[in-house]
């Protein structure tokens, strides 16, 4: 499980923690409930988890369990490292595509010293 | 239609191009102070330009189609002739459009183009499903300072706030249902100013705006100024959005500084790119800590080049083809026989070559609209056509191809055989216009003439039947027998023939011509049709040939002559494409054989060329009137002139 598990999957995670053995449609109607998912962005979470190995969902029933513990997967969340696609909107992709590179370090103390020049 | 969609793509591009190079050459120049709502709308207009193609001609270009070869030539003229007639039928124009035996580069670059937009456009939906799906995880974020701020700040549309660990720094997905997402772990002090922000997306329908920006970088892919203004359109959506939220009363240092350290998160990791570059970001960055006014004079500018704008778009219709009356607009007919297209603009009542067409009606664009029969719509017709032609069985009947019949099973079969060809040949791509004339059609001589009534038996006949002409329609003796041609002219000096009417009957088998004797009118003026003194049979060796080929149309069999009727219907049509010549000099030529020369009715014409033919004309209707003639200078007719 070297994947970091995502906010959305911990809050599936949650459900289970709390519910034992759910089923996805119960899932889906928490996630409704309380996340206000629809239930192809519910079962599309879940199926994350269960490819990371965090679920394991059984037939018939599609009845699902956790595989880690809270301890476990809060111990392995670690901050920073958004996803590649981060905004992931086409719009960044063409314009990154165009203007292509990161700002060096450098780039962005000159530009804070313009922001103090200019206040 | 390979040729039509690149040109309306490269027109479009083109002209938009253009906008696009003013419109970043204003934002050079005032960028700076002004702001990026102004240049928002700017955008806007070169994006619809960019999306409608405001100039649609039809995709069947005629010069396309007339540049072709003949198609089946022949064997449409027949369809053509039988078709029309008796049952008001289809209109043979062309059967198919050329195949072109060697590599169409238009089409290679249509493929190539359309390729690069599926390309384009895939890209973008696999991209935009993805992100969507990455959004529409996220947690609801709404605690009581955005619920609060959101009270402050109301919108009709309903606005979710959610965050996730996904996303670097905020953004707003939905038009209708918007959604912001703000990373996890955002300053909350910045909480205001990114609401305001996002919110401007919001009212501003950024959501919308930018997936059409998208649509057209697919369509103009090839065309690198569209490719400039998206990512400029983009940085004045986030400007405008940028001033929103200074406005708003945002702390512009505070504002500044956090999208340098969003900036500097993303840094960190590889592989990402930037969306904004140091230039982007420095132009953000000046903009929040200036401000911005509208001056006047950037104002002025971007009013002028947005009005500019517009005009261009207008204009993008090809206007510059008025002085020729559109072809849909006159109703023009093609008819496609023997290997030549000739065009009538009064519905069919004359025809003439495509150059002299041209030479009148000046030259046609490509907006020419022709209704093509369906092959559904063929066969619902052909279902009905074969009941009533079933009707027809026993009638009398006369086409120029057959001169007069009477129909029966036979014919009947042979004539929906056709009509059945014709549907396979649609139904295998070929094109047939659509010409579903009411019963009045005067392509060729009607009703009477079908139903075998008394066609040439008029004022022209009467004066011949004394000298032994007898019975009438397709059954025109002299002395007993039936006559193939029959020839009312005389000779008009020159070598020059002036014919009065024509008849022919491809049953006939006697030709006769007119005994006149020519008189000297009082003005001194020469009459060469004089008076009638006889009729010969056996053809007249004066009689020029070419000028009957002329009197008749060109293609149609001879015993279309048969629709005389006195003066005027004789190669009616071929008399009126004759005097259509004559029309800029204020000559007209009217149905019923009249003719008229600025108002004034003519009794006779004459034009002596100076080559030496003549063509002349009595007008059998009028026993007064102008005698008028033709004045010519240095070889070129230059007027007419009345006696």
């Amino acid at each position: 499980m070297e994947d970091r598990i995502y906010d959305s999957e911990l809050r599936v995670l949650e459900f289970l923690w709390q519910g034992g053995t759910l089923s996805a449609r119960e899932i889906a109607a928490r996630a409704a409930e309380e996340v206000g998912w629809s239930k192809t962005t519910t079962y599309t979470v879940l199926k994350k988890c269960v490819d990371k190995g965090l679920v394991e969902r059984r037939d018939p029933g599609f009845l699902c369990r956790a595989l880690v513990s809270r301890r476990e997967a809060q111990h392995q969340e670690t901050r920073g490292l958004i996803d590649r696609m981060y905004g992931g909107s086409a719009d960044r992709l063409v314009a990154s595509l165009l203007e292509g590179r990161t700002l060096s370090e450098a780039e962005i103390n000159r530009l804070r010293r313009m922001v103090e020049e200019l206040s | 239609m390979s040729g039509a969609a690149l040109e309306i793509l490269g027109r479009v591009s083109l002209s938009a191009g253009v906008m696009i190079l003013a419109a970043a050459a204003l934002r050079l120049r005032f960028g700076g102070r002004t702001p990026g709502r102004v240049f928002c709308l700017l955008w806007d207009i070169i994006l619809l330009r960019l999306l409608l193609p405001v100039d649609i001609p039809s995709p069947v270009s005629i010069q396309r189609l007339l540049a072709g070869g003949s198609g089946r030539g022949g064997a449409a003229a027949v369809t053509y002739v039988s078709g029309e007639v008796l049952t008001e039928g289809p209109y043979v124009v062309r059967e198919k459009l050329p195949s072109l035996p060697s590599l169409d580069w238009t089409a290679v670059l249509l493929l190539l183009w359309a390729a690069g937009m599926v390309l384009g456009l895939t890209w973008l939906a696999a991209v935009h499903l993805r992100s969507r799906r990455i959004y529409a995880a996220a947690l609801p974020a709404e605690d009581e300072e955005i619920r609060a701020w959101q009270a402050a700040n109301p919108l009709r549309r309903p606005v979710q706030v959610r965050v996730s660990d996904r996303v670097a720094s905020p953004l707003t997905y939905g038009a209708v249902y918007p959604v912001v997402v703000l990373p996890r772990g955002m300053d909350r002090d910045l909480l205001p100013c990114v609401l305001a922000h996002e919110y401007a997306h919001i009212r501003r329908f950024d959501a919308l705006r930018k997936p059409l920006l998208a649509l057209a970088l697919c369509v103009h892919w090839f065309n690198p100024l569209v490719w400039a203004m998206y990512v400029l359109a983009g940085r004045d959506m986030e400007l405008a959005c940028d001033e929103a939220a200074v406005r708003a009363g945002a702390d512009r240092r505070g504002y500044a500084l956090a999208l340098l350290s969003m900036e500097e998160e993303r840094g960190r990791r590889p592989l990402s790119g930037s969306y904004f570059s140091a230039n982007a970001l420095e132009e953000r960055i000046k903009g929040i800590m200036r401000g911005k006014q509208t001056t006047l004079a950037a104002l002025l500018a971007v009013l002028v080049v947005m009005s500019a704008a517009t005009t261009v778009f207008a204009a993008g219709a090809p206007a510059e083809r008025t002085g020729a009356v559109s072809l849909a607009e006159r109703e023009v007919m093609l008819l496609d026989g023997n290997g030549q297209t000739c065009l009538s603009s009064d519905g069919g009542l004359t025809w003439m070559t495509e150059e002299r067409y041209h030479a009148q009606y000046g030259d046609w664009g490509g907006d020419w609209d022709v209704e093509w029969w369906t092959y559904e719509e063929y066969k619902a017709w052909l279902d009905q056509e074969r009941e009533e032609l079933r009707d027809l069985i026993g009638e009398r009947a006369y086409t120029g191809s057959d001169g007069w019949f009477t129909w029966d099973q036979e014919k009947v079969d042979d004539t929906i055989a056709l009509y059945e060809e014709i549907l396979e040949d649609i139904k295998n791509g070929g094109l047939y216009s659509r010409e579903v004339r009411d019963s009045s059609g005067e392509l060729i001589p009607d009703t009477a003439l079908s139903s075998g009534g008394t066609a040439p038996g008029d004022i022209w006949l009467e004066e011949l039947r004394p000298f032994g002409i007898e019975g009438g329609g397709e059954e025109l003796t002299y002395r007993g027998e039936r006559i193939r041609t029959l020839v009312d002219g005389a000779p008009a000096g020159g070598g020059g023939y002036a014919i009065r009417s024509l008849y022919a009957c491809d049953e006939g088998t006697v030709d006769v011509h007119t005994l006149r004797r020519p008189v000297r009118n009082p003005d001194g003026s020469y009459d060469p049709m004089g008076e009638l003194t006889g009729l010969a049979a056996g053809g007249d060796p004066d009689f020029d040939p070419a000028l009957i080929a002329c009197a008749r149309f060109e293609g149609a069999p001879a015993a279309e002559a048969a629709g005389a009727d006195g003066g005027g219907r004789v190669g009616g049509r071929s008399l009126r494409e004759i005097f259509t010549a004559y029309e800029i000099w204020g000559l007209t030529y009217g149905e019923d054989g009249s003719l008229a020369w600025n108002g004034q009715p003519v009794r006779s014409f004459a034009d002596q060329k100076p080559g030496g033919g003549v063509f002349s004309y009595e007008n059998p209707y009028a026993d007064e009137g102008l005698r008028v003639g033709t004045v010519y200078d240095g070889g070129v007719l230059a007027g007419l002139t009345a006696a």
